[in-house]
């Protein structure tokens, strides 16, 4: 397993690479210059250059490209073009913000969807099965800012019953999760609806398979059936589901983070893309390529504890 | 490697409270009398008070740094002394030059900072913060200091200011104020941050001292007990970002936030005003829309085309796009509020109070050569003031057979390439507090790429800088407006005043009539009256 481990680290160098080097080339396509953004519109030209030459925009390309990458090696991620501090000091600042948001939304996915998707696959085409099915569509149509504003309208500006926005302060534990509460539902809502029609999906086809038959047909009740047959069997692609939502997550929360004036990863990089802050922008795409990373050695490890298939091979 | 399901448990466990580990930042005060105002962005650009244009960077800026002098609190036509005794009177040298002598107040103090302990303000600080507001290398704004000399007077809180050519008090106060280089800035408290961090961690003088900023959440200020106007009446001011109008105005009604930048329109500000709890202030400044028209473009080089394009426009169109009172009209480019704008009279007086003429236009077209109307290309910002501008403009120009293919971009993209002259009109929001630095950065050589007209009144500008009665001064500026309308340079359409909504309980602690800050004005006087 450690052998595995490392040698899919050693693959993701030449990815990483790959993905640094096209964001390094597609920020600067784009036109706009960051000197601009950063000092905005009263900046005299010579303030713009002086600017430019201070932070090495008047180099070529390849100087630049170069400077990066060596700092990159050595573990410098570059200073904000905007704040002039070290990107990952930014980043370590908004990043367990999304974590915990990320977390907290497949945990409800997952503790909601799957009965959600079981009760639907075992009651199929009953009222219930129609139910939840509507329910799930509608989950997934509606736009996360669209839920996020109502929620925050019923259970923040009427009831009272959760702050509006902002992200707590993780030593006050109790106000962190109130904080919480509404992002996490509005993007655990969005998740849960694909958790129950995946769930729903992968059990009914478990469940017409032969080996279900045979558990039923050798007298096991109906629960052991489910649970130790029929689930297990249908986790593995929700392993996976679970593993894209992570990638997804972390990098695609940026309309709840808005809507909630949450820091966070996603929302950093489009604020960081329209300041045309480069480094900025570079930074987190290494980070995020990182993290893909690792969560898919995560589910590769998953995957050899649930299928023993996997594990044997 | 085997993992057991104890170990496989015990690393989702992990993995889980693995957030928790990593040490956030405290998100938010709950201190009663701390203030929360949310503005309309993600987060901060440029706090150093020498670059900082954002409306959210000039807000934080002037509640930490102060000026010699100040715009009287909620005005934007008065100025009183702030760091320094009184507003000197100034003095004509034997060269031609003029000087300004200021004596600085006796112990007002400078926020402390890790390496800078707090200390009397001095004036080798106000020598260094000119000095750094007129290099163009630290400052945004040197091009207003050009050719002024900064000096130590005889006495030892004396200061002077010397200034090539004798200039109004209009002219001059508004570079030595709270306003963009006028801003103080302690060396010692700037040399212990850094340049480099100092763009987002300010050191200053003001009501309010720089505590923290939390990257897209908040810039949290703490009260400067020893100002020298008096220690503030609030504990401090987190500035919050939430660029989601519907947003601001749920977490406003749900008690997250004290005040909000509000929506440019009136309809929103009225509807927001009539809840029980809550105040929508409406004030100055305006930041006013105009048209640039390219004098030397293929097309629009011949002024028929221009005047046609003249007579296609309604301000009425524009000024629907917010609704009065957020949105006004302007009769040129210099607003009305400013010395040396055009009043609809002055404007109607001299012929230049163009109206919308349909077939006026057309005829002008088919007698310039276009019967058929022709294409421009246009860039517009995404924002939404400038969009829909642009899509009024590009509607109007239908109708006179003109078709306006408009390309919306980024808004830093924008400048940058109405910089390299794509537009042939180029529709420009901005306030600039006089009248002096509208010509001089649009209509004038000194302009550079700004100048996107390419239509100069050097001239007039010159001479109405060299002119010392402010009323002489402001028909000078009149008659430079006249010109740029006459020349169909320059169209001004509308400007748009600034929309603040506040819970009932906080009181800015001064009338709210206009502030050049573009934000209600929070200072040492500003209290929350219940919480």
């Amino acid at each position: 397993m450690l052998r595995h481990i490392l040698r899919r680290l050693l693959l993701a160098i030449p990815t990483l690479w790959a993905v640094v080097t096209i964001i390094f080339l597609v920020v600067r396509v784009v036109p706009g210059d960051p000197a601009r953004a950063v000092l905005g519109d009263y900046a005299s030209e010579e303030t713009i250059q002086a600017y430019r030459e201070q932070m090495g925009l008047n180099d070529s390309l390849w100087i630049q490209y170069k400077n990066y990458i060596f700092g990159l090696l050595q573990g410098d991620l570059g200073n904000s073009l905007v704040t002039r501090t070290p990107a990952w000091d930014q980043i370590r600042t908004v990043l367990p913000h999304t974590i915990e948001l990320s977390i907290a939304a497949i945990i409800l996915a997952l503790a909601v969807g799957i009965p959600m998707g079981v009760i639907s696959a075992m009651k199929r085409n009953t009222a219930i099965d129609y139910a939840t099915r509507v329910v799930s569509l509608m989950g997934l149509s509606a736009p996360a800012f669209y839920i996020g504003l109502l929620l925050m309208y019923i259970f923040a500006a009427k009831l009272g019953w959760f702050p509006a926005v902002g992200a707590g302060d993780f030593d006050d534990p109790w106000n962190n999760l109130r904080r919480l509460v509404l992002p996490a539902l509005t993007l655990g809502m969005v998740e849960t609806a694909s958790v129950t029609r995946m769930t729903r999906s992968v059990m009914l086809n478990v469940l017409s398979a032969d080996y279900v038959r045979t558990a039923r047909a050798k007298g096991l009740v109906e629960s052991r059936v489910m649970r130790q047959h029929a689930l297990r069997s249908a986790m593995v692609p929700i392993i996976s589901l679970v593993g894209i939502f992570t990638i997804g997550l972390i990098g695609g929360s940026v309309l709840t983070e808005q809507v909630f004036g949450r820091p966070g990863l996603g929302s950093r990089l489009v604020g960081a893309t329209r300041q045309f802050d480069y480094n900025m922008v570079q930074a987190i795409m290494v980070v995020y390529a990182f993290i893909i990373v690792i969560v898919n050695i995560v589910v590769d490890i998953v995957y050899t504890y649930v299928d023993p298939r996997v594990r044997n091979s | 490697m085997a993992i057991t399901r104890r170990q496989f448990t015990q690393l989702i466990g992990v993995g889980a409270v693995g957030a928790a580990i990593f040490r956030a930042p405290s998100a938010f005060a709950q201190d009663g009398s701390t203030l929360r105002i949310a503005m309309n962005t993600s987060d901060i650009g440029n706090i150093d008070p020498h670059f900082a244009s954002g409306s959210q960077d000039r807000a934080i800026v002037d509640m930490v740094f102060n000026g010699l002098v100040r715009y009287v609190p909620g005005k934007s036509d008065e100025f009183e002394a702030d760091l320094a005794e009184a507003i000197p009177d100034p003095v004509t040298n034997d060269d031609g030059t003029q000087s300004w002598t200021f004596t600085l107040k006796s112990g007002v103090k400078t926020h402390a900072t890790d390496g800078a302990d707090s200390a009397d303000l001095t004036v080798d600080d106000l020598l260094f913060s000119f000095g750094k507001a007129s290099n163009a290398e630290t400052s945004s704004y040197a091009g207003n200091y050009n050719g002024w000399t900064f000096a130590a007077g005889e006495g030892e809180s004396e200061f002077v200011i010397t200034v090539p050519v004798p200039l109004s008090t209009s002219l001059f106060l508004p570079n030595v104020s709270n306003y963009s280089g006028g801003y103080i800035i302690p060396q010692a408290g700037f040399e212990a941050v850094g340049a480099e961090a100092f763009v987002s961690h300010p050191i200053g003088t003001g009501p309010f001292a720089f505590q923290a900023h939390t990257p897209q959440l908040s810039v949290e200020l703490v009260a400067h007990a020893d100002f020298f106007r008096g220690a503030p009446q609030l504990a401090g001011v987190n500035v919050m970002f939430q660029a989601d109008p519907t947003a601001r105005e749920l977490a406003l009604q749900a008690g997250d936030y004290d005040v909000i930048y509000g929506v440019s329109e009136s309809s929103w500000a009225q509807r927001l005003d009539d809840l029980d709890g809550f105040t929508a202030d409406i004030f100055g400044v305006g930041e006013v829309v105009w048209l640039n028209f390219n004098t030397q473009h293929e097309i629009l080089k011949d002024v028929k085309v221009r005047e046609a394009i003249f007579k296609a426009i309604n301000r009425d169109n524009y000024v629907a796009l917010s609704g009065a009172p957020v949105g006004e009209k302007v009769f040129s480019v210099v607003p009305p509020f400013l010395p040396g704008g055009l009043s609809e009279e002055q404007a109607e007086a001299n012929g230049v109070n163009y109206q919308q003429d349909i077939e006026g236009a057309k005829a002008l077209l088919a007698e310039a050569g276009y019967p058929d109307g022709f294409e421009l290309d246009m860039i517009s910002s995404e924002q939404t003031a400038y969009r829909t501008t642009s899509e009024v403009l590009q509607e109007e120009l239908r109708q006179i057979g003109i078709t306006v293919n408009l390309e919306v971009v980024q808004h830093a993209t924008m400048h940058e390439l109405i910089r390299q002259d794509r537009n042939a009109i180029t529709i420009y929001i901005a306030f600039r507090p006089t009248a002096d630095i509208y010509l001089t950065q649009f209509f004038s050589t000194d302009g550079g790429v700004t100048n996107f007209s390419k239509f100069t009144v050097d001239n007039l500008r010159d001479a109405a800088r060299a002119e010392l009665d402010a009323e002489n001064q402001a028909a000078l500026w009149r008659e430079a407006n006249i010109e740029i309308l006459q020349n169909f340079a320059g169209y001004g359409l509308m400007f748009q005043n600034q929309v603040f909504v506040r819970r009932d309980a906080v009181d800015y602690g001064h009338e709210l009539n206009a502030v050049v800050q573009l934000y209600p004005g929070i200072n040492e006087t500003t209290n929350i009256s219940e919480d």
